[in-house]
Order: structure tokens, then C-alpha cells, then sequence
């Protein structure tokens, strides 16, 4: 066969059965591509990256068809991903990603791009269209389970035995790899010379915490008394602590170094002896952090730090908090919910669908994680220092420490300030990342999304506080998916201490990430900054504290996050006419305070005496707001396009048959 | 028409006053609301001005609660400051526009406040309750219960019945006792605490029932009596015996006789109620227009007046829309077939393809299979009439056992073997009891405060409501699916055509027209296609009866959540926003309008409403600045086709409980999209900013003149004068 057909077509029929020969597909569904050489369509690779194995014409099945329709193609394994490519996509997936377009990430801009290290299961499929487990071997089919909510299925019954073969044991080798230095990480830190990628040289790049200056720069920033606290600077050699950074920052009444290590000696060695920790104040009180049973040294010392000598509170996160096995257990229900073959299934599931996402219990998960929040706020706004007492001390803490200073910390809520919290409370405190992601192979039970939880936390934050956070839904997002790569050295350890050795500042760092331009529009949100400039204009509140509602029946799930590869159900947000309204707003604003500051300067312009001053282009006038709230003045052309996005939801099929599907 | 829609509302939009009292030290303080807006609104009701004044000449409440939330001690309980402050701004805002909306909360003094701001009231209060904070000055503690009495103001026709100070409200949520005073007019309960934030409106119409409960405690000397509202709210009061005060026989007399009007012989307070407002509600709808407006008549339909007397069908109105070369014989032939007479006619026809809904009631086919030939040439015209499809699809509302049981009482459906062209589905949407029924449940789960918020999603599921919800829904796409794709004409019915049959009628044409995604177009299409062509609202509602018979469904509360859920579905979509449906639903329960009193038109002509009665239309159409929806994106006049056609997903994960309505009691539970009220500050800040550009260019004109005349150095002259220079300086990017 040397005619490049690559078209979406019929392959199979109803059954999956195929209805002809494999060198003789069905000729009148099939599009001929004449006159174009059987030319390969190579991924663009990133540094380090190698093909590892390949396979020709092998189908990708559109999603909900019941595998009965796709399109052929080229599959490339490389030690990275898992990358489709033809000439052509099809409509729907075009349709699809356009949608969602906001929520690609620019590490895998392929229609079909799958890191490897975010497939969560992978089952062959038997010709009754049952999952039986995967081997290496020849492959006839192939379904793919994403940990972010994806699932592909694909086809090797016309590309050659050899070709699915390699593919196969490509896969085994590089989906859940045994030992760290598999990790794309170390490969691409290997070959970039580069160094800038990784560790950004300029003044304000996000600090690591692991020195001394990184803590000075925290203290003084927090207000915090250098009386109080001492900057520990023992755990050179992670001896003291090994999940704990070099540096970290204790209560003065511990005393000196030597005194801390004894104690820390006397600590349950389960928890790795972790020390009572400072991460943060709020004016007089403190938030700490600790592992376990509380020892009384420590909390007299807290008790000693604050000014009034208030008895600290204890807030167990471990008990309020759900576990890590459950957090996991109920990601994994969630994931079957979502992850349906067939527009039938999605149909047939639709009516208990609330009481299988009760049984999720995800959202309980999340209404717990912002109760628990929710009160130590409580306390701290009392003048009450809180400690956040966990088993570990390296997963719920580390989400419920992080919501707390979103909720009263504005510099928290800009992107750098959230790149600073992340990389303290996460990344530096020693969550296991590479363990909870199950980037490499690990027990399952330690495997958990705790940091999806996270965000979704941060999800219901944002949705209660519009305005109030300079990064959208669409940037946390793309952070799951960064997290499921295992090519940023943020995300692929489990602490500090795994970078010693290694050739870090080479490592990719997901905050030096670089977006194009128009995905960089939908990760900030122009409220922001346009709120904080004008809310003493208006007199509006200022966004110094943002309200928090736990209360399950008012949280939303996050279909954005948790629909976005199920193209019915995917409707993008980012390309919503709602936000368009608000950021046009927000221009103009912005253009009018932009004006203001010019004419206090002095700086005349030269229409103004004339009366003809513009902003943004345009007059601004009480006409022109009030067109501005019916919506005329828009650009006509590109809202229509956007509307039709959005007015009509992605439908596999747009046959008046499949607008049927979800309904009785 | 939507250039002159689009002007009172655009010049409202940028005075919205948004003022928030929580900025402590302002370079400059925000502007008075723009009050002379307001007074232009012909609702303020002579009389009741002056009591605003005098009340809010007291110490209102609307500030302190407001300054101590901003303390941001009580910050972080369920509810939000952001929301408390913008709720007492919103009603001191409000005060002086006149009590207007059904389930009201005087609590300042101010008339009245919408009940979408009512339930941020009790938000307010229960939140800083959770805390411990007391909420009310010291100053407002010494305030005598006697001083309450008089506190609110009347609308005009309206009378105090009753008062009494025994009477003690229990909290919902706390079920602690509040003392205060409580009033009785011919249009609603007043209870005013001496705590305000415990004071409340209850319009007595809203009231579905009142029972005695027993309690354990003083059954001796007092009883508790429930009442269970229509809008799902329910108030507890325990009633006590004292020898100053009216008996309790003569209160539970009186509270009775006024809430259910109708069954103690006395008449609606909408008739007693004389509001003056500047748009004539009655006009909004005009049949003729309408059809006019759709292209009628044409050179298939006709406007046909054989109605006019109501002797071809009495549930229908005067004008109806029938195949052009259907006689006026032959509709009263198929009449006489179809159930209560209600025979096909025309709801909505396609501009391009001319594809039409038509609506009617099931036909009289019994046990015998009855045929008429009339019936089925009629139905044939209507399928001639549309040449761009083979079929005619029959929309049968119903499940199909619910159908064929209706054979048995002389009803039944078209059989395809006897209307030949025809394709028939049914589509599985429950009777007016089942709807009761889940109501009822989801009554039970929200209130008075959603219980169990762990199982929230399993008790929802439980009531079945969003499933009823979305069979709605998905009839009605199947519809549009027809109409649009197809370009096949669909005739629905379900029974008697006046339920089922209304929802998806109204809902399909919302899908397929955007006029009726205006303000004006929602108005017209529920004259159209609910009051005229009789959905019985009063029975439905069951307007001022003590006895709650069968006929009460949820029908039309129905149909708007259904509308809700396409807003929120196409946000940008709908001129207008939640409280205007909430608005709409309020007042269909509450007898203060003449527009929902009637069974069908006829009815409405004999009872004289229209001149004895306002229309809820001149009450919402004199103002529309709060109704508006600030994102809402009008298509251009000549784009057709997909885009102006709604296709909303029906599936439950994109269906949502409406909590703003159903749980707008719960404190937890926000009033108001976060978003638009930012919108909202965007628009003021701009109107600020443009004000301060205008002064400063005033002041560089006068500059540049008095440059001219001095010749002096420009540099040697200060900027800008220091009042403005201190005026924008906080002003930083």
C-alpha cells in the first residue's frame, strides 16, 4: 500500500469487526490523498528527546465512537511521549482541541500528545471489547487511561506485527519506569546546555528555600520577628531531617542547634524525625507546621515566639483532612465516571450520575480540605498562631498551609507569589511528588493526587473570588499536566534531598515555563490588575482577605479540568463571551487610568484640549459604556466566531442523531 | 424595537451606584447613590417616602453590621463580608424605591428589598451569629418594641389588620426565639425584631398553609404555627396567651381570612392594590402583533378571530393561528374531538423554512379508538403547510403508559396508521402530581437550611427534580432538533395541553427565536403562551385557597428553572439575569399583580383584570436596571441560522440545583454571581474615571486660557490643582 490515505473513515464496522481485508480498507468512506508522497510526520522532539519505537498506520478511534471510527496515522514512542501524527485531523478533533485549546500545554502541542508518564493504566482489548492487562507482544488494541482524565484507544490491526511489537515493549519500558533516572527530567538535564532553562539567573526568579537568603527574603517579607525565629542552618547534610530543606526556620526557644538535633533524635524515626517547622505569620501569630504528636518543647517555644504568649491552636489536618488512600480512591472512582467509551455509556451513566459523584466523595474531599482552612484563618485572624499537625507532615499540610496564605496573603495570589508558595510549601517541604504522581514505580500505596486536590481547592477559591488571583483556572490546569510530566524537576522529586547530585540547574523548571502569547492571555486574568488598580477608585473592597465558602452544595466540580478530553462535555471557558465582556472591560479601564496618570504628569496630549481624548482607541463616553454593557461595540466578526463555539457544544457526530445522545 | 429596549437601560447602566463602605479611610468618599434616579421611578408610592425618611433618619442597621464585618472577624464563616456589605447596600440603596417584589425584608426601614436580597440578609445576621458578635448596636437595643410597630411603609391599598407583641418568631437554623412585633396587613406578615437583622416580610399570598404544631413545653398558654410557603420558605411562631393582646383564636382568625383570602370570602389584595407605574404592562402583549412579528398571516396560516366569543374553545385566547384553508366548520369540528376543545394552532413558525410548532390537546380517541375525520385532515393542512419536510412529527408530552391509560377516560394519541404523515414520540415527561411530589422533596432538602451537605448530591438525585428538569429540557431540544435540522414541523400536546404542553412550547421557541431571549420577548412569550392560552395559574398556584387540592403543581416554576439553566448554560445569550426570573416566580405567587390571577383569557376578561388590576410588566418594566444581564450579547440583525439556535447540553453533569432560588434562605448560599458584581464596579470605576478626566481637562482649559492671557511659563504653573492631584492619587497601576 504506498497511497497515503489518511482520512477519518469507517474502518470497522458495527462490531469492530472489521468488514474487509486489512490491505483493502472500505474504498467509499475513504478519502484518497493523491499525489502526496508517503511522507513521515516527525514530532518535533524537545532536548533529550529520542523515538524509541514507531509504528505505521495504526488508528486512533474518535472518542465515544465505540471504536468503530477514526483515523490512520503514524504513532511515535519516544522517551517522552506518546505522539500521533498524520496529515490531516479530522474535523472533530479539530473541533475538539479548538474548544480546548486554553488547556493544551505547550510541552505537547500535538492533537494527540501523551506524556508518557501520565498514563495511569493501559489495557489491551480483546475483540469483544474487553480490557484484559497489557504485555509486551503484539498489540491489536490498545486503550490508554490518562491520570489527567484522558483516555485514547488505538489500532494495530493494519500496521505490521513487528511495528505494534516494538511499540508495545516501548511502552512497558518507559510508562512506569523503575528507577528516577528515567525520568524525562534527567534526560533533558543531561543534554540542555542551556542552563537558563532551568534556573533562571535573573534577580526574581522563585526561590528554592534551600538557602539561608531565601529565608531572610520570606522573613522580613512576612513581618516575622527574627527574635522569635531562628534560621536553622544544621541540616547541611539533610542529617537532621532528610525530607526537610538545608534551611528551615525554627522557634528561638528550641534553642541552639545542637539542643534541636537531640530533639529531633527523640522523634518517631516513621516520621523522619521532622522538627516543628515556621512557614509563614500573619502580623503577631505564626503558622507552623509539624509531623505527628506534638512535642511540648516545641510547642512552648511557638507559644514563646508570639508576642502575647497566646496558647497556639493545633488544627489536626491528618484527622479533618481526608487520607491520602482515600484522596486516591476517590480519584480513581471519579476517573471511571469520566473516562466513558461510548456515547451510550455517557447516556446510560447520566442518571445516577449525582449519586456516583457523591460516591466519588471528591467534593466532600475538597469541602474538607476548605473547612480545615477555613478555621485555621479563623484563628490566625485572632492573633492566634496555628500548628498544622500531620502524620509526615508532607501532604494535606502541605495544601492546607498553601490555602491559608491564598486566602491572606494578596502577594500569594499573583503568579510569581503562587510559584513562591508551591515551591515552599510543596516543593521544599518535601512532598512526594514523584511518589503521589506515580511517575515512577512505586507502591500504590503512596500514590495519591493530593496536589490535585490542591488545586481544586484553589479552583473554588477563584470561582468565589473573581478578581482576587492574577492567574485563571486554565493556568492551574496546565500545572496538572506539568505535574504528570516528569520533565520539570518542580514535580519529579520527592524532596530536596533527591537533587543533590544531580545536575539541577540544567533541570527544566515548570515556573520558567514560556507560553505563546494567546495562551498567556487566558492564564492571567485582566480583573486582576484592573480591580487592584481602581479599588480605591471605586472604593470596592480590596482584595487583602477573600471569602471562603466549604459548604459542599455550593462547590462546583471542575469541569474544565475534569471534562476537557470528553468533547461533549467540553465547553472552554476562556473563549467565553462572559470573559470577553470583562476583559474588553478591563481594557478600557485600564487605557482610562493609564490616561489619567499621563495627565497628572503633565503630559498633554495633543486631541485633549480638542475634546477628542481617546482611550484605547476609542472615546470614552456614557454611550460608549452603555453599548459596552449591551455588548455593541464588541468586534463583531471574532465574537460570532467564539460564539460559535460556544453556542454549540462539540458533538462527535453532527448528525441530529448524536444531539440526541444524553437524553432519554 | 431593541434600539428603544436598549435605551433606558443604557442610561441607567453607568450611575449603578457601587458603593461599598468597607474602604476605611478613602482619599475621597464614593458618591451619594444617585437617589434622583430612583425618584423618577413612579413605584415610590406617595406616603411612603415620608416613612422612609423618618426611618432611615434612625439608627439604621445597614452600617454597622457592615463595619463590623469588615473587621473581618467573622470573615471567613460560611458566608462572605463582601456579600453582607453589598447586601445592606443594595437595600439601603433601594430604600427609596418602593416595596415592589414579593418575599420582602423591611429591616432598615427601607420599604423593601427584593427577596433575592432577603436571603443575604439572614446570611448577614446568622454568620456574625456564628461568631458570637452581636450585631446590633447598643443603640438599637434601647429602641422600644412600640417604635417597631409603624415601621414599614404601606403600599398603597394596603391595611394593617393586626398586631400583636406576644407573638415570637423561631429561628430556623438555631431555633432560638425572637421577640418582636407582628403585624398583619391584607398583604402580608410583618415581624419586626428588635433585632433588625431578624425582622422579616412575608407576603401572605406566598403562603401554602398553616399548621398548629404541638409542643412539649407551655402547651398550656401558647402553641406554635408553622407556616409552609410556596416558595419552599417556612416560618415557625409560637403564639402566646395574654390578656392585653388579641386572642390567639382572633390571630389565627385573621392571619387566615387574609392569607387565604379567597376561601373567607374576601378578595385578592391585587385588587385592592392601586401601584402607579410609568410602562403599561397590559400593552406588552398583543397577539396580533406577535403573529405579525413571525410573518403572520402568510400564504399557508391565517389569523383566525372565530374565538372571539371563546365558544370554539374557552381555555384558548380570541386569536388564534390556523392553516389558511382550515374553515372556520372545520375547526369547530376538530374542537369537538380534541380534549376540552383545545385543537392544534399555531405557536411559533420558522422565518426561513416556515416549519411551525403547533400545540393542542390530546385527542379523544377512548377505548373504542374513536377516529375524526376532521381531526385528521385538519392535521394534514398543517403538515401542507410546511413543504420542506415529508413528516409531521407529533410531540406526545406524556410517557407512553400514561398515554395509552388516558384511553380508558376518552383520551388517547394519534395512531400513525390514521394520520398517515405522521411520526408520534412521547416524551416521558411525569404528570402535574409527580412534579408536586418532587418538589415537595426538594422542599424537604433545602430547608431551612440544606441539610446533610455530605449527601447533598444523593438527596437531590432523590427527589428526582433535576430528572424532570431535564426530560423538559430534552423534549424541548428534540423539538428545536425537529424544527431546526429537519425543517420539519411538530405538533405537541400532552393531556389537556396546558401544562407539558406550554413548557416545551416556551422552551423550544427560546432555543429557536432570540427575541425571546429579550426582556420584552420573555414577557410576550409568557402572555403568549402560558396566560392566554391557559395554563391555569390560578389553580396551578392556588391563588388565596385554604385547601390545597390536587390542581397545585409546579408547573411554571418548572419552566422557568428550566430557563435558568439555559442562562446558565449560554451566559451571554439571555438580556436578562436571575432575578428576573426570580423576580417573575415571586410574583406569581404572590397576588399583588393581575397577571397570573386567571385560569385562562376568558377568564381574565370577565374578572376585568386588566382594569381593576397592574401588571407585573409595569412593575418590572419601569425599572430594568437590576434585571439586566451586563454580559448579554445581542446577535447582529442578519446573522441566521446555528448560531441564533440554542443547543444546550442536557445531560446532569451540566445541570445544577437552582440554590440562589430554592436555598435562598440558607445563609450559605451567595445571592449574586460574584462576577457580575465586578462587572458592575468595572462600570462604576470607568464612570469615575471619566468624570475626573473631564475636570481635569476643564482644569487645563482653564490653565491654557489663563496661560494665553499671563504669557507666562507653562512649567511655573502647578499641574494640576491639589484637590484633584490628591483626587487621582491613589489612582496607581
Amino acid at each position: 500500500m504506498s497511497t497515503s490515505f489518511r482520512s477519518y473513515y469507517n474502518a470497522f464496522g458495527f462490531n469492530g469487526q472489521k468488514k474487509q481485508q486489512t490491505n483493502s480498507p472500505v474504498i467509499e468512506n475513504v478519502e484518497f490523498v493523491n499525489n502526496i508522497p508517503d511522507v513521515r510526520i516527525l514530532p518535533p522532539l524537545r532536548h533529550g528527546e529520542e523515538i524509541i519505537a514507531q509504528a505505521q498506520r495504526v488508528h486512533v478511534f474518535q472518542p465515544l465512537s465505540l471504536n468503530n471510527q477514526g483515523l490512520i496515522g503514524e504513532l511515535y514512542i519516544t522517551n517522552f511521549r506518546l505522539s500521533f501524527q498524520t496529515l490531516r485531523f479530522p474535523d472533530y478533533r479539530q473541533d475538539h482541541q479548538a474548544a480546548v485549546h486554553d488547556y493544551w500545554h505547550p510541552w505537547t502541542p500535538g492533537l494527540i500528545d501523551i506524556p508518557l508518564l501520565s498514563i495511569a493504566q493501559m489495557f489491551r482489548l480483546s475483540k469483544s471489547g474487553k480490557r484484559k492487562p497489557f504485555k509486551i507482544g503484539g498489540l491489536k488494541r490498545l486503550v490508554i487511561l490518562c491520570k489527567n482524565f484522558r483516555l485514547e484507544t488505538f489500532s494495530f490491526q493494519l500496521s505490521s506485527t513487528s511495528d505494534s511489537h516494538s511499540v508495545a515493549s516501548a511502552l512497558s519500558g518507559y510508562v512506569h519506569p523503575l528507577e528516577k533516572e528515567r525520568l524525562f527530567v534527567y534526560h533533558y538535564g543531561a543534554k540542555n546546555t542551556n542552563p537558563s532553562v532551568g534556573n533562571d539567573t535573573s534577580g526574581d526568579s522563585v526561590p528554592s528555600f534551600s538557602m539561608r537568603s531565601d529565608w531572610i527574603t520570606e522573613m522580613k517579607r512576612t513581618d516575622t520577628n527574627f527574635a522569635s525565629w531562628r534560621i536553622l542552618q544544621a541540616n547541611e547534610n539533610f542529617h537532621i531531617c532528610s525530607s526537610l530543606p538545608r534551611c528551615f526556620v525554627v522557634p528561638f526557644a528550641v534553642g541552639e542547634d545542637a539542643k534541636l538535633e537531640n530533639l529531633c533524635a527523640l522523634l518517631n524515626p516513621a516520621e523522619e524525625r521532622r522538627p516543628l517547622v515556621w512557614t509563614w505569620s500573619y502580623g503577631a501569630a505564626s503558622l507552623c507546621r509539624m509531623s505527628g504528636d506534638i512535642d511540648d518543647t516545641f510547642f512552648r517555644a511557638v507559644q514563646q515566639s508570639h508576642p502575647q504568649r497566646h496558647t497556639p491552636r493545633i488544627l489536626d489536618v491528618g484527622a479533618m483532612c481526608p487520607n491520602i488512600r482515600e484522596i486516591k480512591r476517590s480519584q480513581e472512582i471519579l476517573r471511571d465516571l469520566l473516562l466513558v467509551e461510548s456515547a451510550s455509556a455517557l447516556e446510560s451513566s447520566d442518571d445516577k450520575w449525582y449519586h456516583d459523584l457523591e460516591s466519588s466523595r471528591w467534593l466532600q474531599y475538597v469541602s474538607r480540605c476548605l473547612e480545615t482552612c477555613r478555621m485555621a484563618v479563623a484563628d490566625l485572624q485572632k492573633n492566634i498562631s496555628v500548628i498544622l499537625k500531620e502524620t509526615g507532615d508532607r501532604d494535606l499540610n502541605c495544601a492546607v498551609s498553601s490555602l491559608v496564605q491564598l486566602c491572606l496573603d494578596v502577594s500569594c495570589r499573583t503568579l510569581k507569589g503562587f510559584h513562591r508558595l508551591i515551591e515552599k510549601e510543596f516543593v521544599a517541604f518535601g512532598h512526594r511528588f514523584r511518589d503521589r504522581l506515580a511517575l515512577v514505580k512505586t507502591d500504590p500505596e503512596r500514590e495519591s493526587p493530593v496536589f490535585l486536590l490542591f488545586l481544586d481547592c484553589v479552583h473554588q477559591l477563584l470561582v468565589q473570588n473573581p478578581g482576587c488571583f492574577e492567574f485563571t483556572d486554565v493556568y492551574l490546569v496546565l500545572l496538572w499536566d506539568s505535574s504528570l510530566m516528569g520533565s520539570f524537576k518542580t514535580f519529579s522529586m520527592n524532596c530536596q534531598r533527591d537533587l543533590q547530585g544531580t545536575s539541577s540547574p540544567s533541570m527544566p523548571s515548570v515556573w520558567n515555563l514560556s507560553f505563546k502569547p494567546d495562551l498567556k492571555e487566558s492564564i492571567m486574568d485582566p480583573l486582576y490588575t484592573t480591580t487592584n488598580a481602581t479599588s480605591q477608585l471605586v472604593g470596592s473592597p480590596s482584595n487583602v482577605i477573600v471569602s471562603l465558602n466549604s459548604n459542599l452544595p455550593c462547590l462546583q466540580l471542575w469541569k474544565h479540568c475534569f471534562f476537557r478530553f470528553v468533547p461533549p462535555l467540553a465547553v472552554s471557558s476562556a473563549v467565553s463571551r462572559k470573559s470577553t465582556v470583562m476583559r474588553e472591560l478591563c481594557h478600557r479601564v485600564d487605557g482610562a487610568m493609564a490616561e489619567m496618570r499621563g495627565l497628572q504628569n503633565g503630559e498633554l496630549v495633543d486631541g485633549f484640549a480638542n475634546g477628542e481624548v481617546s482611550v484605547d482607541g476609542e472615546d470614552v463616553s456614557y454611550e460608549d459604556l452603555a453599548s459596552l454593557a449591551s455588548g455593541d461595540s464588541l468586534k463583531a466578526a471574532t465574537i460570532v466566531r467564539r460564539r460559535s463555539q460556544l453556542l454549540r457544544p462539540f458533538v462527535p457526530n453532527a448528525t441530529s442523531q448524536t444531539l440526541m445522545t444524553f437524553q432519554k | 424595537m431593541s434600539d428603544s429596549q436598549q435605551r433606558p437601560g443604557s442610561a441607567n447602566a453607568p450611575s449603578i451606584p457601587l458603593r461599598s463602605k468597607r474602604v476605611t479611610a478613602p482619599p475621597f468618599s464614593p458618591p451619594p447613590p444617585p437617589i434622583n434616579q430612583y425618584s423618577m421611578v413612579p413605584s415610590v408610592i406617595p406616603g411612603s417616602a415620608q416613612r422612609t425618611d423618618r426611618s432611615s433618619s434612625s439608627p439604621g442597621r445597614s452600617l454597622i453590621p457592615q463595619q463590623r464585618q469588615h473587621s473581618a472577624e467573622s470573615l471567613l464563616s460560611t458566608s462572605t463580608a463582601h456579600q453582607a456589605g453589598q447586601s445592606t447596600d443594595a437595600s439601603s440603596m433601594r430604600s427609596d424605591r418602593a416595596s415592589s417584589m414579593a418575599s420582602t425584608a423591611v429591616a432598615d426601614g427601607s420599604p423593601s428589598v427584593p427577596s433575592s436580597i432577603r436571603s443575604t440578609k439572614s446570611s448577614s445576621s446568622s454568620s456574625l451569629s456564628n461568631t458570637g458578635e452581636p450585631l446590633v448596636s447598643a443603640r438599637e437595643h434601647r429602641g422600644e418594641l412600640g417604635s417597631l410597630e409603624d415601621a414599614f411603609a404601606n403600599l398603597n391599598g394596603e391595611e394593617v389588620k393586626l398586631t400583636s407583641k406576644t407573638v415570637q418568631h423561631v429561628d430556623g437554623s438555631t431555633d432560638a426565639l425572637q421577640s418582636g412585633v407582628l403585624t398583619i396587613t391584607n398583604y402580608r406578615l410583618i415581624f419586626r425584631a428588635a433585632n433588625p437583622a431578624d425582622s422579616f416580610d412575608l407576603p401572605l399570598s406566598f403562603i401554602s398553609s398553616i399548621d398548629k404544631v404541638s409542643t412539649t413545653s407551655n402547651s398550656q398558654n401558647s402553641f406554635r404555627l408553622r407556616i409552609t410557603c410556596k416558595d419552599l420558605r417556612r416560618e415557625v411562631f409560637v403564639v402566646t396567651k395574654n390578656a392585653d393582646q388579641p386572642s390567639q383564636k382572633h390571630f389565627l382568625d385573621v392571619l387566615k381570612a387574609h392569607a387565604f383570602p379567597l376561601s373567607y370570602k374576601r378578595q385578592l389584595f391585587a385588587f385592592d392594590y392601586k401601584g402607579e407605574y410609568s410602562s403599561e404592562g397590559w400593552s406588552v402583549y398583543d397577539a396580533k402583533t406577535e403573529y405579525k412579528r413571525q410573518g403572520l398571516p402568510n400564504d399557508m396560516w391565517r389569523i383566525a378571530n372565530v374565538n372571539q366569543k371563546y365558544e370554539l374553545c374557552e381555555t384558548y385566547p380570541s386569536v388564534l393561528a390556523v392553516p389558511l384553508n382550515a374553515s372556520d366548520e372545520l375547526l369547530f369540528g376538530v374542537a369537538s374531538f380534541r380534549s376540552r376543545g383545545r385543537l392544534p394552532v399555531l405557536s411559533w413558525i420558522h422565518p426561513v423554512s416556515h416549519a411551525t410548532i403547533t400545540r393542542c390537546s390530546q385527542p379523544q380517541v377512548g377505548l373504542n379508538g374513536r377516529r375524526s375525520k376532521d381531526d385528521e385532515n385538519y392535521v394534514k393542512l398543517i403538515h401542507d403547510a410546511n413543504p420542506s419536510y415529508p413528516r409531521l412529527c407529533i410531540m406526545d408530552a406524556r410517557p407512553l403508559v400514561n398515554a395509552a391509560a388516558n384511553k380508558a377516560k376518552g383520551g388517547g394519541y394519534e395512531s400513525e396508521e390514521n394520520y398517515p404523515s405522521s411520526d408520534l414520540v412521547f416524551l416521558d415527561i411525569h404528570n402535574i402530581h409527580v412534579m408536586r411530589e418532587s418538589l415537595r422533596k426538594v422542599r424537604e432538602m433545602c430547608t431551612p437550611r440544606i441539610e446533610d451537605p455530605n449527601h447533598f448530591y444523593s438527596n437531590l438525585e432523590a427527589t428526582h427534580w433535576l430528572s424532570h428538569i431535564k426530560a423538559i429540557l430534552a423534549g424541548a431540544l428534540k423539538i428545536v432538533d425537529k424544527v431546526e435540522t429537519y425543517k420539519s414541523s411538530v405538533l405537541v400536546h400532552c393531556s389537556d395541553g396546558w401544562d407539558r404542553t406550554s413548557q416545551l412550547t416556551s422552551l423550544s421557541m427560546i432555543m429557536l427565536d432570540p427575541f425571546y431571549r429579550t426582556i420584552r420577548g420573555f414577557q410576550v412569550l409568557i402572555e403568549k403562551e402560558w396566560v392566554s392560552f391557559g395554563h391555569k395559574f390560578a389553580h396551578r398556584i392556588g391563588h388565596g385557597e385554604e385547601k390545597e387540592a390536587t390542581e397545585r403543581s409546579p408547573v411554571f416554576l418548572q419552566f422557568i428553572d428550566c430557563v435558568w439553566q439555559l442562562t446558565e448554560q449560554f451566559e451571554t445569550s439571555f438580556e436578562f439575569n436571575e432575578r428576573f426570573l426570580i423576580a417573575i416566580i415571586d410574583n406569581v405567587h404572590n397576588c399583588r399583580f393581575g397577571t397570573f390571577l386567571s385560569n385562562f383569557e376568558k377568564e381574565h376578561g370577565e374578572k376585568n383584570l386588566k382594569v381593576k388590576t397592574v401588571s407585573l410588566w409595569s412593575y418590572i418594566n419601569s425599572d430594568l436596571t437590576e434585571y439586566r444581564n451586563p454580559f448579554y450579547y445581542q446577535q447582529p440583525q442578519d446573522s441566521t441560522g446555528v448560531d441564533n439556535v440554542l443547543y444546550p447540553l442536557t445531560t446532569h453533569r451540566y445541570l445544577k440545583l437552582w440554590l440562589r432560588y430554592y436555598a435562598r434562605y440558607d445563609p450559605s448560599v451567595k445571592y449574586q454571581e460574584p462576577i457580575e458584581e465586578r462587572h458592575k464596579q468595572l462600570l462604576y470605576a470607568l464612570q469615575r474615571l471619566t468624570e475626573l478626566r473631564d475636570n481635569l481637562k476643564k482644569e487645563a482649559a482653564a490653565r491654557r486660557d489663563s496661560n494665553a492671557k499671563n504669557n507666562n511659563n507653562i512649567n511655573t504653573i502647578p499641574r494640576s490643582s491639589s484637590n484633584h492631584s490628591r483626587v487621582t492619587e491613589p489612582v496607581h497601576v
